[in-house]
Formats: structure tokens, C-alpha cells, sequence
């Protein structure tokens, strides 16, 4: 039996402790086995780093880095069934995050402000929960997470500014939630390639974005800005067939929804719900046949819905409806359309 | 009267809401159905332009004030029924070119104008209208055309030309200081006015 069988038989505890009130300390660790077990922890410092390498299955890395300024955390984590737990508290901290495997786990949370977090999964039946908690000038940035049945969980809440989320995700059957809950200026950019996958995002902040975009078939997304949110722009894009996607405004002013669909047996629908000045356009185009687009304007004044159907498109339908409002514009077009249907209700 | 049917019927109903209010709808294809409702006591507008065959459009516009329904259709088979109910000093402007078009338009109310176009043959307008300083002006181009009208109330008008042969024009007037204008030229005409 050989040193590196034994350590995959035999469980390790590493417990790593360096504290206290200094700067430019450093821990770097790797560890290999199974069932192993890493606490790593620098309190109350500035610019300093942990280094995280595990290899094996079933292994858990905690980090802490709190009170301090400017500090560094990086794990890499390979095989099945990991886990890491990250918590970062004080400015300007940074933690990278990797697992290639299966059954991984990532869990982190950021208290402060200019924290940054960026993450890496490659494998399937992975799960990220990612936190930021209050402050501004916040980034979370999960570059790809590659393989099927994949979970990505994010908030950035408590009166988050001027901060951004941009998640990358590939393969099938994969889900992302995000509540980005802000004052202002904040951002939020997905990209989902792949089918059978889904996007739930919710924002509430005024002069923000939210951008979308999924390809592949039977995808499905909704999209959020709720709050009485203003000068806030939301952007969908699907292509693909059989796919939904729900944009929906909740009050506010000059807000914008923008929302297109590329393929057949499509379905998006728009809702804005007292808001004034606002817009929404929609386009399914290409070969669109059986797509449906519903848009509503419902208790709100000088409002514009654009909703069109252009290019090939059968037996496919748009209703629009607008209440409660003055000054409001419904725009419809269908092109190239067999047995396809408009409704369109306006009511003062 | 025939520049003026061109001219009518040139006339870009997209173009018609420019201060952004109202619904506009652009369809081309066939066998597609547009179905409108506007209800509203201020002023709003409904555009639609349809290319196609087999097309079907429904449109209601209640209560309103100032407002307009102008559409128009090009193609075969197509089919537009407008009612404007309970309105004021409002317009609809109707035109169809090609054949085997049907036209419908109701209005209750007062100050209404309508103005209906059809420009080919085998094509069939009916027009109903209740209430106060209601006219119509009906112009229908091609052979085997219909037109038929009732008009109840007071201080109605109606004025109808058509150019082509084998048409028909069949319109009641129940009204006070009613009044109509018809024109005809071609063979095989039948005209039918009644003023009660």
C-alpha cells in the first residue's frame, strides 16, 4: 500500500489558524485525500492572501477574512462532492473560487464595500450560493460553469450601489436565481447557453440594467425590476424554439423593456404596471411560427408598447392591452403571417 | 371624383397617429384576424394597414371624443367591421382595394363622419348609422359592386359614387333634414333610395 492510497482511506482534519491585527501575511495550503477538512482564517488585516488547493473528494475548505482591507482568498477545489464555504467582511476584498467535479458546493458571503467575487464550477449537480451584503461598488463574476443540473444562487441586497453580477453558465437543465436588491446603478448580466435551462432575476434599483440572454430551446427566464424602480433598463434575448420568457415592471419612470425571440412555438410576455413614460418593445423574428407575445400597460401615462411578429411567421399571435392610462401608444406589426391573430384593447 | 379616390386611397393610415397615441397595426400575410377595442372618453386613434387574403379586422371604438379608425386593406376576401359607438366628432376612413372585400361600419353618436373605399370588384359595403350630423361618403370602383345603408336620426347625409357596371345601391334614410348625392356611371345599375 502505497502513501497516496493511504491518504485516500484515512480522513484528514487540517485546521489552519493565523490571526491577528497585521498585514501581508500569507497561508497557502494543499491538501489531497478524502474527507478532508480545511479551516483557514485571517482576522482584523490588509493585503493579506490564502491559498487553497484541494484534491480529492468529499473535502470541505472554510476561509475567513474579516475587518481588513485589500485581502486575497483563492481555492481550487477538484473531484466530487466538495464544498467551500467563504466569509469575507471589511473593503476591497477579493476571493476566487474553482471546482471541477461533480456534486460541489460553493457557499460565500461579503459584508462591506468593493468586494469581489469570482467563481468556477465545471462539472454536474453543483450548487453556488453567492452573497454580498450592503456597501457599494460590489462584483460577482462566475465566468463558466460548464455541465448539466447546475445551481447558481445570488443576492446582493441591503442597500447595494453601483454594483454589478455577470454569470456565464453552459450545458442543460441548469437554473440561476438572482435578487439584486440596491438603491441605484446596479447591473446584472446573464448569459445561458444551452436547453431546458432557467433564469429567475429580481431587481430593485433605480438607473439599473438587467440583461438576459439564452440560446437553446425550452429555456426559460423572468426577469424583475419591481420597487417603483426609474431609469431602469431591462433586455431579453432567447433564440431557439419553445422557449417563455416574462418581463415585468412594477412603477417608476422612464423605464424600459426590451425583449426578442429568434424561432418557433415561442412565448414572451411583458407587463409594466404603473409606470409612466416607460416602453416596451418586442420582436419575434425568423421563422416564429405558433410564438405568442402578450404585452400590458396597465395604470400609467404616456406609455409605449411595440410588439412585433416579422418574418415567417404562422398562426402566431400578439395581444396588447393598455388601461388605466392617457397619452399611450400601442404599436403592432406582422409580416409575412398565415392565420395569425392581433387583439388589441385600449382603454382611457 | 376619381383623383380623389387615388389620393384616399394612397393615404397612409400608419401615418395618421403622429403624437404617439392610440394603436397602430401593420399586418401582411393571409388568413390573419385584427381584433381592436378602444374605450375612452378623451382622444384616441386607431390606424391599421392589412396586405393579404382571407384577412379579417374588428374594431370598437366606445365613448370616445375627436377620435378616428382608418384603415385600410389590400387583397382578396378580406373583411373590415368597424363600430364606433357613443362617440363624438369622430371620423372613420375605410379603404379595400381588390375583390371580393367586404366593408362594415357602425356608428352611434354625433358629428360622425365616414368615409369608405373600395377600389375592384365583386365587393360589398353596408353601412349603419344612429344618431345626430352623421354623413357618409361611400366611393366603390369595379364592376358587381354592393352598397347598402341605413341611416336613423337627424341631419343625415350621405354621399355615394360608383363607377362600374352591374352595381347596386340600396340606402334607408329615417332621419330629419336628411339628405343624400349619388352618382352612377355604367351599365346595369340598380338604385334604391328611401327617405321615411
Amino acid at each position: 500500500m502505497t502513501f497516496k492510497k493511504t491518504q485516500l482511506i484515512v480522513s484528514i482534519i487540517a485546521t489552519m489558524t493565523c490571526s491577528g491585527s497585521y498585514a501581508g501575511n500569507v497561508i497557502d495550503s494543499n491538501q489531497t485525500g478524502t474527507n478532508v477538512t480545511g479551516t483557514f482564517s485571517q482576522m482584523t488585516t490588509t493585503d493579506n492572501s490564502i491559498v487553497v488547493s484541494q484534491d480529492g473528494s468529499d473535502m470541505t475548505a472554510t476561509i475567513t477574512q474579516s475587518n481588513g482591507s485589500g485581502s486575497s482568498a483563492s481555492l481550487i477545489q477538484t473531484g466530487n462532492g466538495n464544498s467551500s464555504i467563504t466569509d469575507q467582511q471589511g473593503t476591497g476584498q477579493t476571493v476566487t473560487l474553482t471546482q471541477n467535479g461533480s456534486n460541489d458546493q460553493i457557499s460565500t458571503e461579503s459584508v462591506g464595500d468593493g468586494h469581489s467575487i469570482n467563481a468556477a464550477q465545471e462539472g454536474a449537480n453543483n450548487v453556488m450560493d453567492l452573497d454580498q451584503l450592503g456597501g457599494s461598488d460590489n462584483a460577482i463574476d462566475v465566468t463558466i460553469q460548464g455541465g448539466s443540473d447546475n445551481a447558481i444562487y445570488v443576492y446582493q441586497q441591503n442597500g447595494t450601489s453601483a454594483s454589478s453580477i455577470t454569470i456565464s453558465q453552459i450545458d442543460t437543465s441548469n437554473v440561476i436565481g438572482i435578487n439584486q436588491d440596491g438603491s441605484t446603478n446596479v447591473s446584472l448580466n446573464i448569459d445561458q447557453q444551452g436547453s431546458s435551462n432557467g433564469a429567475d432575476m429580481v431587481q430593485t434599483a433605480s438607473d439599473s440594467s438587467m440583461v438576459l440572454t439564452q440560446g437553446g430551446d425550452v429555456n426559460i427566464a423572468g426577469l424583475t425590476q419591481s420597487g417603483g424602480v426609474s431609469g431602469s433598463a431591462m433586455t431579453a434575448d432567447q433564440s431557439g424554439d419553445t422557449n417563455m420568457m416574462a418581463l415585468t415592471q412594477d412603477g417608476g419612470q422612464g423605464n424600459t423593456m426590451t425583449a426578442t425571440q429568434g424561432g418557433q412555438a415561442n412565448n414572451m410576455e411583458l407587463t409594466q404596471t404603473s409606470a409612466v413614460d416607460s416602453s416596451m418593445l418586442a420582436e419575434q423574428s425568423a421563422d416564429v411560427a405558433g410564438s405568442y407575445i402578450t404585452g400590458t400597460q396597465l395604470a400609467g401615462d404616456a406609455n409605449a408598447m411595440m410588439l412585433y411578429q416579422v418574418n415567417g411567421t404562422a398562426q402566431s399571435m400578439i395581444a396588447a392591452s393598455q388601461s388605466e392610462g392617457t397619452a399611450a401608444l400601442i404599436d403592432v406589426r406582422q409580416t409575412n403571417c398565415a392565420s395569425c391573430t392581433v387583439t388589441a384593447t385600449q382603454t382611457h | 371624383m376619381i383623383p380623389i379616390i387615388i389620393v384616399l386611397f394612397l393615404f397612409t393610415p400608419l401615418a395618421a397617429i403622429a403624437d404617439g397615441e392610440g394603436i397602430v397595426v401593420f399586418q401582411e400575410g393571409d388568413g390573419i384576424d385584427a381584433e381592436l377595442e378602444q374605450r375612452a372618453s378623451s382622444a384616441v386613434d386607431i390606424a391599421l394597414h392589412q396586405q393579404g387574403v382571407e384577412n379579417r379586422v374588428s374594431i370598437v371604438q366606445n365613448g370616445a371624443v375627436d377620435s378616428a379608425a382608418i384603415l385600410m386593406q389590400s387583397g382578396t376576401g378580406n373583411r373590415i367591421r368597424v363600430e364606433q359607438q357613443s362617440v363624438q366628432a369622430s371620423l372613420m376612413r375605410m379603404s379595400q382595394g381588390g375583390e371580393h372585400n367586404t366593408l362594415i361600419a357602425a356608428a352611434t353618436g354625433t358629428s360622425i363622419e365616414l368615409e369608405l373605399i373600395q377600389d375592384g370588384s365583386d365587393n360589398h359595403t353596408q353601412v349603419v348609422a344612429v344618431g345626430h350630423d352623421i354623413s357618409f361618403q361611400a366611393n366603390q370602383s369595379g364592376n358587381g359592386n354592393e352598397l347598402i345603408a341605413d341611416q336613423l336620426g337627424s341631419g343625415v347625409h350621405a354621399s355615394v359614387s360608383q363607377f362600374g357596371n352591374g352595381n347596386l345601391i340600396e340606402v334607408v334614410q329615417n332621419a330629419d333634414g336628411a339628405g343624400i348625392t349619388v352618382y352612377q356611371t355604367a351599365n346595369g345599375v340598380r338604385t334604391t333610395i328611401t327617405q321615411n
